[in-house]
C-alpha cells in the first residue's frame, strides 16, 4: 500500500518537474523577442540622449532605465551607476551584461551584439556615438526577428513537450 | 585655512585616481597640473609645489573619463575651447593633439598628455569697497569696464559685482561664453552670481547680448573679455535698450587695451563711465584705478 502512494507521489513528482521545464525553456523562448525589443528601444533612446541632448552616460543610461522593465531596466541602470561611481565604460557595461546573462532570456549571441557598443560608448563625438548606437540597433532587430520565428516554431512545442517527456519517463520506469 | 578652498578642493579629490588621494588630501591648491610622465605640480597660496607623484598614461586617461563622466560627447562643444567645466564650476584645460575640421578650425583633442585642473572659488565681498563708485543715485551700475592681466582676478570681481548688484534687486543677465563667470554645469551656475541673476552659458558673447536683450529683458548685462567687433556693435544695442553693460578685457593698463582699435573706439565715445584696473602687483585683484575714465583723443 505505502510502497503504491510512494511512487505515485514518484510519478507526480517526475510529471511536474518535466513539465515545469517545459514551461520554463518555453517562456525563455517567449521573453526573448520582448527583452530584445526592450533593448533595441532602450538603445533607440540612447541616441536621442546622446545625439540630441549631450546628456552625460551616467544620467542617459539613468533616464533610459526608468522607460524599460526589467531586466533590461535594471541593466541600463546598473552600468549607469557604475560610470557615475568613476568606473570605466567597458568594466560597468561588463557589469550590466553579466547580470543580463543570469537574469534574462537573451543567448551568447544577443549578448555579443551588445558588447561590442561597450568598447565605443561615450569616447567619441555625437556623430560617431550616433554610427555605433544605430548599428547595435541593426544588430539587435536582427537578432530579434530571429527570435520571434524561433519563438513561434519552439514555444508551444516546449509546453507541450515538457508534459510528453514526463509522461515517457514514467511509462518508461513502468 | 582657507577654509573655502579647503572645501573645494575636498570635492574635486574624488575625480582623481585612488592612490593620489591620501597624498594630495591636504593640498591647498588653485591649481593643478598633470602631465604625462612628469610630476605633479601645484599652486596655491603658498607658491608652487612639486610633488613626488609621476603622472602615467593611464592616470590621464582616468581623469580624462572621470571629468567627462565618460561622456566626451557631452562635452564637444567645450573640448573645440579646450576645457571642460566641473560640477562647482571648476576648470579642467587639456593640452593634447587638435584635431581639425576641413575648415581648418578645431574641433577636438586627442591624445591628451597634459591637464591643468584649476579650482574655481568666489571670493564673495572682494567688490564692496569698490561698489559705491560703481553705483549711480538710482542705485544702478555704471557701464563699466574691467581692465586687468591675466590671473589679475577681473572676472572675480566681475562676478562679485554682478552678485551685489543683482542681490539688490536689479535683473542680471551674464552672458558667460566660456562658463567663467557663474561656473555653469549642465546650465545652472555653480558660483554666487545673485538672486536675480540669469545665466546664457556657452553662448557666444555678441550674440548671447542680443538674445538677452529680447528674451530677458536684463536691467545689467555682464559679460568677460570684450574685444571683437561684433562684441562692440552688441554693446552699442545694449545701450540704445537702456541696459548697463559690465564687462572685461585683457590687458595691463588701459593705454595697452585701447591698443585694441574696437575697445579704442568704445572708449573713445565714452561708452564705459567707469574704469577699474587691476594688477597682481600685491596679489590678485591689487586695484590700480577706479574712477571715469581719463582718455586722449
Amino acid at each position: 500500500m505505502w510502497s503504491l502512494v510512494l511512487s505515485g507521489a514518484c510519478f507526480g513528482l517526475i510529471l511536474y518537474a518535466s513539465t515545469m521545464v517545459g514551461l520554463i525553456i518555453a517562456k525563455s523562448y517567449r521573453d526573448r523577442p520582448r527583452q530584445l525589443q526592450s533593448l533595441r528601444t532602450g538603445i533607440e533612446m540612447l541616441v536621442t540622449e546622446i545625439v540630441y541632448a549631450a546628456t552625460p552616460l551616467s544620467v542617459a543610461l539613468e533616464n533610459v532605465s526608468q522607460s524599460q522593465a526589467k531586466p533590461v531596466a535594471e541593466f541600463f541602470a546598473l552600468t549607469g551607476r557604475g560610470i557615475a561611481e568613476f568606473r570605466p565604460v567597458r568594466q560597468s557595461w561588463a557589469t550590466g551584461l553579466a547580470y543580463l546573462q543570469t537574469s534574462s532570456a537573451l543567448l551568447w549571441a544577443d549578448l555579443e551584439a551588445l558588447r561590442l557598443l561597450g568598447e565605443v560608448l561615450g569616447v567619441s563625438n555625437r556623430e560617431d556615438q550616433e554610427r555605433h548606437l544605430l548599428l547595435a540597433c541593426r544588430r539587435l532587430e536582427a537578432l530579434y526577428v530571429n527570435a520571434v520565428e524561433e519563438a513561434a516554431r519552439n514555444e508551444r512545442m516546449w509546453q507541450f513537450l515538457g508534459i510528453l517527456i514526463g509522461v515517457v519517463v514514467v511509462i518508461v520506469i513502468l | 585655512m582657507d577654509k573655502t578652498l579647503d572645501t573645494e578642493w575636498t570635492s574635486l579629490l574624488r575625480f582623481l585616481p585612488g592612490p593620489w588621494r591620501e597624498q594630495l588630501r591636504d593640498l591647498l591648491c588653485f591649481e593643478l597640473r598633470i602631465r604625462d610622465g612628469r610630476p605633479l605640480q601645484s599652486v596655491g597660496p603658498g607658491g608652487g609645489i612639486v610633488h613626488a607623484i609621476t603622472a602615467t598614461s593611464a592616470d590621464i586617461k582616468h581623469l580624462v573619463a572621470a571629468f567627462s563622466q565618460s561622456s566626451l560627447y557631452a562635452f564637444e562643444e567645450e573640448l573645440k575651447q579646450g576645457y571642460i567645466t566641473l560640477p562647482g564650476g571648476h576648470r579642467v584645460g587639456f593640452a593634447g593633439k587638435a584635431l581639425l575640421d576641413s575648415e581648418g578650425k578645431v574641433r577636438g583633442l586627442k591624445d591628451i598628455s597634459g591637464i591643468c585642473l584649476r579650482v574655481a572659488r568666489s571670493v564673495l565681498g572682494c567688490a564692496d569697497r569698490l561698489l559705491p563708485a560703481l553705483l549711480d543715485q538710482c542705485g544702478a551700475p555704471y557701464h563699466l569696464l574691467v581692465v586687468s592681466p591675466p590671473q589679475g582676478g577681473k572676472t572675480t570681481l566681475l562676478r562679485d559685482i554682478a552678485r551685489q548688484v543683482s542681490d539688490g534687486g536689479k535683473r542680471v543677465c551674464i552672458v558667460d561664453e566660456r562658463s567663467e563667470i557663474a561656473g555653469c554645469y549642465q546650465g545652472r551656475p555653480q558660483l554666487d552670481v545673485g538672486m536675480f541673476t540669469d545665466v546664457l552659458d556657452g553662448c557666444p558673447k555678441a550674440q548671447g547680448m542680443l538674445m538677452a536683450l529680447r528674451a530677458l529683458s536684463p536691467e545689467v548685462l555682464v559679460t568677460d573679455e570684450i574685444g571683437r567687433t561684433e562684441d562692440v556693435l552688441a554693446i552699442e544695442e545694449a545701450l540704445n535698450a537702456g541696459v548697463r553693460v559690465l564687462a572685461t578685457a585683457h590687458g595691463a593698463n588701459l593705454q595697452e587695451v585701447t591698443k585694441r582699435p574696437q575697445i579704442r573706439d568704445l572708449m573713445e565715445r565714452q561708452l564705459f563711465q567707469r574704469i577699474i584696473i587691476l594688477s597682481n602687483r600685491a596679489g590678485p585683484g591689487t586695484v590700480e584705478f577706479v574712477g571715469a575714465p581719463l582718455i586722449s583723443r
